[in-house]
């Protein structure tokens, strides 16, 4: 099964670049390419691929506008934010409108091909170092959710490794339950603080102080 | 990115502090600088006995023989016209910087910063004016005690005229060191001008920010560009060539143009370096071939065609001339992010004005290093700073090149 990929920077030679990096593996598909916000809101709506890889500062509409567009339609595609810049508040803002990860332009084929890989599984956090560095370097008040309380005294346990970056069997194996049990766990989480995805929860508890990115 | 740490509020100290004489710290006297304090207060007496003469002369009609006013009445009534006529004189505002320049001349007082300017608050205005009253006090009374203790001496033995003299120098040193501690707080700058100083100084941070921003932006966005390309090309490299040979030349065109940016944006913040050393003296006309020169060096062919004469470039307002470099430093990196070399800096004048073209070709891969952030940003800031002086500025494109043309008013250097 080939993942397919849209492909939106404003310039193009990243977007040439990335398409000869992508195209050259054989499991990965660039079904197209955008040059803003607007185009690829477009595009994906015609081609519905799997993948959006989406830079964040773009002319006209950015690439947050266009992630909060992309991730609101019915059984979206993941979003993953390409950046020049870490801890870019621009990329920030995008996670929070709704992207599934982010991954820095500089860094390794390897690394960009497993961000690709990674974004369609719902039980993996991308890159969660990279995503707790850029909460840390976010200087913006905490804001405490009311629906965090809510949470169970086991739900709050796998919330709290699932901002940690462990997967739902690396959890089951520290928490010494079936691994089934956690994905129960996960989904009463993201169901109670009504967000879509793990990125999404694991925001959710950075941002109002829940966990500290610090930790 | 630290780019500068001066101590102190653009080297204004908090309190105006008294600069060791001649760099004796130590303790020993400067016989130069004990002399230029007993000067000063000289001045101080001459200025008394001009206001004396001059408060007797509008007093004449009431010492007039047949005036019957009691002496009290009379030596107040003098007294309060003396001060009157001093706070009239004290509060023209540039007197504070003459007493300023003198204070710190002659008693070796260190401001800080450019020291004190015209007075154009009330404020101080009249702190000048208390200064002005204190230097005359302070002076008339060395002169008094030079007129009066050797003589009172030598009235009493023939000798003890040399004690006098001693008493005299020695009172004298000390009024002028009371004079040099109570400069500061008379003098020294308000608490608004420290305000307007900071204020200046935030402004200087800010722009160095922008500027280290600017560097980090495009730096950064060629970097990536170079990275992604380069990864690319080195995956295909075998399956396809002709990709790989594209992607090198793109790799080369933006580590070209981002090295030329950094050299530009390094050149702006040596420049406000030295501008800043050599107070009011930033680069001008005559700094241009430099500039050229090292936007050349940076990989961008740049040609300089300078139509002014020797004459009319001497005879050139320094604010205008130094705007002009300011206005091509930025054309150029204008031209840089827009066009590709060579780049012809033409500066010309045309009657009432100097014109200053900047023109290269738009070709090469146009936008290479135009990022959504950089549209035009430096454009805003060139047709202000030409517009503050009465000047315009625009940039675009015309006949394949991409041209950037300032005007600035031709203004005279006085």
């Amino acid at each position: 099964m080939t993942t397919r990929v849209v492909l939106v920077d404003d310039e193009p030679l990243i977007r040439r670049g990335l398409a000869v990096l992508l195209a050259a593996e054989p499991d990965l598909e660039v079904v197209g390419a955008a040059g803003d916000g607007a185009e690829a809101v477009a595009l994906v709506r015609q081609v519905d691929p799997d993948v959006v890889l989406m830079d964040v500062r773009m002319p006209r509409v950015d690439g947050i506008a266009a992630t909060r567009t992309i991730t609101a339609a019915l059984d979206p595609p993941a979003v993953v934010v390409l950046t020049t810049f870490e801890n870019d508040d621009h990329v920030y803002d995008a996670l929070l409108a709704g992207a599934r990860g982010f991954v820095l332009k500089r860094a390794t084929a390897e690394e960009l091909l497993t961000a690709v890989r990674l974004a369609r599984e719902p039980d993996t956090l991308l890159f969660p170092t990279r995503l707790r560095d850029l909460v840390a370097s976010q200087r913006r008040p905490v804001r405490p959710a009311s629906d965090l309380q809510r949470l169970s005294e086991r739900e709050a346990d796998v919330l709290r490794r699932m901002a940690r970056g462990l997967s739902n069997a690396e959890i089951a194996a520290e928490l010494v339950v079936g691994v089934e049990t956690v994905k129960t766990h996960v989904g009463s989480v993201l169901a109670k603080l009504g967000v879509r995805d793990r990125t999404q929860a694991v925001v959710r508890a950075f941002e109002s102080g829940f966990v500290s990115p610090t930790e | 990115m630290a780019l500068s740490s001066r101590s102190g509020v653009n080297g204004l100290p908090l309190k105006g502090e008294v600069r060791g004489a001649g760099g004796c710290h130590h303790g020993g006297v400067d016989l130069g600088r004990a002399w230029l304090g007993l000067a000063y207060l000289m001045l101080g007496a001459a200025l008394f006995v001009a206001f004396g003469l001059l408060t007797l002369g509008l007093m004449s009609p009431l010492l007039a023989p047949d005036e019957r006013l009691p002496p009290p009445v009379v030596v107040t009534l003098g007294a309060v016209l003396g001060l009157a006529l001093v706070l009239v004189v004290g509060a023209i505002p540039v007197v504070r910087r003459i007493e300023g320049v003198a204070v710190e001349g002659m008693l070796g007082v260190d401001f800080g910063g450019p020291g004190p300017g015209s007075a154009d608050r009330w404020s101080d205005r009249l702190r000048s004016v208390a200064w002005l009253w204190a230097h005359m006090l302070a002076g008339s009374i060395f002169v008094g005690c030079a007129v009066t203790v050797p003589s009172l001496g030598l009235e009493a033995s023939g000798w003890l005229v040399i004690p006098g003299f001693v008493l005299t120098i020695a009172a004298g040193l000390l009024l002028a060191a009371a004079v040099r501690r109570a400069a500061p707080a008379l003098l020294g700058p308000s608490a608004h001008e420290r305000i307007v100083a900071l204020e200046r100084e935030a402004r200087e941070l800010g722009e160095r920010n922008r500027i280290a921003r600017e560097i980090h932006d495009s730096v950064g966005h060629a970097l990536s560009l170079v990275g992604v390309q380069a990864a690319a090309a080195g995956r295909v490299f075998a399956t396809d060539p002709a990709f790989a040979a594209e992607a090198l030349t793109s790799i080369e065109e933006a580590a070209r143009r981002a090295s030329a940016e950094l050299d530009h944006a390094l050149g702006v913040l040596r420049a406000e370096k030295v501008e800043g050393a050599e107070r009011g003296r930033g680069p001008d006309l005559s700094d241009l071939p430099d500039l050229v020169a090292a936007t050349s060096r940076a990989g961008l062919g740049t040609t300089l065609e300078n139509r002014l004469s020797p004459a009319d470039e001497a005879a050139l307002s320094p604010v205008v001339a130094r705007e002009l470099y300011r206005l091509a430093q930025e054309g150029l990196a204008n031209a840089i992010r827009h066009g590709a070399a060579p780049c012809h800096v033409l500066v010309d004048r045309a009657d009432r004005e100097v014109r200053l073209e900047i023109s290269n070709a738009l070709g090469g891969s146009p936008g290479t290093l135009r990022g959504p952030r950089r549209g035009g940003r430096g454009l805003p800031g060139m047709a202000a700073r030409a517009g503050a002086i009465g000047g315009t500025a625009s940039a675009g494109p015309a006949d394949g090149e991409w041209v950037v043309r300032v005007s600035l008013p031709w203004v005279g250097a006085r």
